[in-house]
């Protein structure tokens, strides 16, 4: 597998070397970009004190978990953002035609170097914090991942069953959950950016494991009932799938 | 040998039928549409059949459930050994598949890493694969553009390049869905004869659709044909070739035109004045234009 991984990261360097101007352009904006968001997040916390009960410190900690995550979905696993459409215009067959994992392949077909930039702003964001935090920052940023990549590739699943793309930009949903403290939201709003739409999972979940640790039953529990819910979905959806034409 | 098995094979479609913005909306209405209906054949190692049908009459959901993609919703299919929607994985090592509508190379990439990552898929490495390129360069050439990106192929060069893909790690059947599309005179005759070399010398099952019909004649000896999701006729492809001809002929300056058996073509001839006379097969399109009806 790994080596499977290897070779689609060498193909996505060929594929954007062969745009390098672009590829640059790519990677200096999306540096940009982070660092005016969490650059904004982090003066809004520092001027604040925190937000709510949670510390400046706490803050800091929860972006990076973000941010790793955002990574490692958004960047090294990039093809679960492409099942949608490739279920829609039948191209999933040339994922079902090789024999290997299908959900390794999906998820390793797209891997996006284009993340360099916010591999910056990743290591910035950890030199803000405590070192002590780093390996647990480092493990539950890994655990995060799993659940925004899980997440998405759920989300993505429906046109197995609804012949449709959906409309509803699932990542921009969990982002705008993953950037304020719970303590804001309603208890519903808390239910849908916990469970729904995970982002406050993502990134206050492992803060709030360490404030209380009993929520570790939550957090890990809610990553296991995702593994279940997507295999049994994946399966049911491969059992519904039409393909394109007759 | 047995290779294919396909028993009382079903696939069925819901297709929503359009009545109008409301009713789509409160009430909408299914038509189901029996993509494949009930068919079974089996296929020897080493055959070459020939899988033809008007458009929309099943042929691609057929192989698609062939080759694992698509699970029937009635009926059974071994394949190779393996119940191709179950085993897929294990299957899929030795079937190779060719889409000629949907290519399965990735587009901004060179022809060779393309195959190079293919071939790991199945375990071929980097000197094998290139060796077998060369073997396989003496019928499908495909130096001029081995290094090009993908995209910037012509059709034909595309479909030459998906091929080369599937036949590099030799597979034990073939599935080709539409492979000479877009290809030229030259390189369609250079890819029949490829698929004869290769199932001569590595026993190659091989399954083809097509809508040419010369190509599928000078390929296969056994032709299915399919109609509204259901067989309607399996056997020889001779055996469906018209044995009539047209025979025209000039009397007394009129042009007359009689429709008669082969055999009986001598005798007529001698019956009649000759003085200038045509003599003309019946194509094999017509025969199939009535299995299509």
């Amino acid at each position: 597998m790994a080596n499977y991984f290897l070779k689609y990261c060498e193909i996505n360097l060929k594929r954007m070397v062969e745009f390098r101007l672009n590829f640059l352009f790519d990677i200096i904006t999306m540096f940009l970009v982070n660092l005016l968001f969490y650059g904004s997040i982090l003066y809004l916390a520092y001027s604040n004190n925190g937000f709510g009960e949670f510390s400046f410190n706490d803050i800091i900690m929860s972006v990076t978990i973000m941010q790793l995550a955002f990574i490692v979905g958004i960047g090294f696993f990039r093809g679960m953002d492409t099942l949608q459409s490739s279920i829609i215009t039948g191209e999933f067959d040339k994922i079902l035609v090789r024999p290997i994992n299908s959900y390794f392949h999906i998820l390793i077909s797209e891997v996006n170097l284009k993340i360099i930039g916010e591999i910056v702003s990743l290591i910035i964001l950890l030199f803000l914090n405590n070192p002590i935090n780093i390996p647990f920052i480092l493990v539950f940023g890994i655990f995060s991942a799993v659940i925004f990549n899980l997440s998405l590739l759920l989300f993505q699943c429906i046109p197995f069953f609804t012949d449709m793309n959906n409309e509803i930009d699932f990542f921009d949903l969990v982002l705008g959950f993953s950037n304020y403290p719970p303590s804001i939201f309603n208890s519903f709003m808390k239910f849908l950016g916990f469970f729904i739409f995970p982002g406050l999972m993502i990134s206050f979940g492992p803060i709030m494991i360490l404030k209380n640790p009993s929520f570790a039953y939550v957090y890990f529990g809610f990553i296991a009932i995702l593994i279940t819910a997507f295999v049994i979905v994946f399966n049911l959806g491969l059992k519904r799938y039409r393909s394109a034409g007759y | 040998m047995e290779m294919i098995n396909v028993k009382e094979l079903s696939k069925y479609y819901r297709v929503k039928q359009k009545k109008g913005i409301l009713k789509d909306l409160f009430n909408p209405e299914y038509k189901t549409i029996k993509a494949v209906d009930n068919i079974s054949f089996s296929i020897n190692k080493g055959e070459i059949v020939g899988f033809i049908g008007p458009n929309g009459a099943g042929k691609t959901t057929t192989i698609k459930m062939l080759t694992g993609i698509l699970h029937p919703d009635f009926g059974e299919i071994v394949s190779n050994g393996f119940v191709p929607f179950r085993e897929r994985k294990k299957y899929l090592q030795k079937v190779g598949v060719v889409f000629g509508q949907r290519k399965s190379m990735w587009p901004e990439i060179s022809v060779m890493d393309n195959l190079e990552l293919i071939g790991s898929f199945y375990n071929v490495s980097n000197v094998e694969l290139k060796k077998r390129i060369d073997e396989l360069g003496k019928l499908i050439d495909i130096s001029d553009f081995i290094n090009n990106p993908f995209r910037k192929l012509s059709l034909g060069q595309q479909m030459k390049a998906e091929l080369v893909s599937c036949l590099v790690y030799k597979p034990d059947i073939l599935f080709l869905d539409e492979p000479t599309i877009g290809m030229d005179i030259i390189a369609k005759f250079n890819f029949i004869q490829l698929l004869k070399k290769i199932n001569d010398e590595e026993k190659t099952t091989i399954i083809l659709t097509s809508h040419d019909l010369s190509e599928i004649e000078n390929l296969c000896k056994r032709l299915i044909i399919i109609n509204n999701g259901k067989i309607v006729y399996d056997g020889d492809f001779s055996k469906i070739k018209p044995d009539e001809v047209i025979i025209k002929w000039e009397d007394k300056g009129m042009i007359k035109e009689k429709r008669m058996k082969k055999n009986k073509v001598a005798k007529f001839l001698g019956k009649i004045d000759i003085d200038t006379v045509t003599i003309k097969e019946i194509p094999v399109e017509e025969v199939i234009k009535e299995f299509y009806k």
